[in-house]
């Protein structure tokens, strides 16, 4: 038998805790960055065969992923409040996304504006993941999100242009690849955490 | 005045049985989950989450909506609103009973 708090945090983040989506999401930012970054004007076909290739095979594992879940440990609807908070919350930071991306490739800032409000938009999630429960396994959300943040502050701190220490083109796609990196690592726990709850250890008959 | 006992008996048997407990709590915190969900949840063989499901379903506490999804049976389970009222309830007597047991002297 489960504690309690654990099983209201399962049911309230069933679809979150299904990390292996997001290690494919944060695996697909790092392949599409890194395909940009090593990009050569004029764009071939070829070029453009290889990312429609990469993409093709992401989405068609995230659906394998999909289906994976779905058959193993089941289906949970949300509560209608938690979809609707959702739904307004990826509006909102997808709205807020595309602002800072445009911001980011139209004026230079000392800054990288997009890391910004995906660093915050990290601990809204982990304060939106912990409001029922607390523990230390989410510590890595906070973590992240202070990482992308700094990083996102270190021309302004006096590094400009340390993205071309690592072999990277734009600030844009190192933050991106960053990202990635994180969405692997919480994937990767968050699946384990699901697995390792919901094993299918069944009582004996 | 109630003794010890009578508000420990006045706890819902029905409620109290910890798979049950288990299966009302998952359910109180979303809308509907299924039948494989609530069995990795709580560890039961398919026949006991049927008879505790059963037991639920009687007292009015959830309503089980069977069907097929991708020409398998899928058994949707909701918590109804008497179960929701019942296991707020529920835990309110726990935390009561809680928090009775540290201020109590003799």
């Amino acid at each position: 038998m489960k504690n309690l708090k654990e099983i209201r945090f399962i049911a309230t983040n069933f679809y979150n805790l299904q990390g292996l989506r997001m290690v494919i999401i944060g695996i697909l930012l790092i392949v599409v960055c890194l395909w940009a970054n090593g990009l050569k004007y004029p764009i071939s076909i070829k070029s453009d065969l290889i990312l429609l290739f990469e993409v093709v095979t992401m989405l068609t594992v995230y659906y394998a992923v999909d289906r994976y879940y779905l058959r193993t440990f089941g289906r949970v609807k949300p509560t209608p409040e938690i979809q609707r908070f959702e739904i307004n919350l990826s509006i909102i930071g997808g709205i807020l996304g595309l602002i800072a991306f445009w911001l980011d490739v139209t004026y230079k800032m000392p800054f990288s504006l997009i890391g910004l409000v995906c660093g915050i938009g990290l601990f809204v999630d982990y304060v939106r993941f912990t409001w029922m429960v607390k523990g230390r396994r989410l510590l890595y959300y906070p973590i992240g999100a202070a990482l992308i943040i700094g990083v996102s502050l270190l021309p302004l701190l006096g590094l400009p242009g340390w993205w071309h220490v690592v072999g990277i083109k734009g600030q844009i796609f190192a933050i991106s690849m960053l990202l990635g990196v994180f969405s692997i690592v919480a994937g990767i726990v968050g699946h384990l955490f699901l697995t390792r709850t919901l094993s299918p250890k069944v009582e004996e008959k | 005045m109630t003794t010890p006992f009578e508000e420990l008996a006045g706890l819902d048997r029905l409620i109290h049985e910890p798979a049950r407990l288990a299966i009302l709590t998952a359910l109180a915190s979303c809308d509907t989950a299924d039948y494989l969900f609530l069995q990795h949840l709580t560890g039961l063989t398919g026949g006991n989450l049927s008879s505790h499901l059963s037991k639920l379903e009687e007292g009015g506490l959830v309503q089980l909506d069977k069907r097929f999804v991708e020409k398998k049976p899928n058994t949707q389970v909701q918590i109804t609103e008497e179960g929701k009222r019942a296991i707020l309830q529920h835990w309110k007597h726990l935390d009561d009973l809680h928090e009775s047991s540290k201020t109590w002297k003799p």
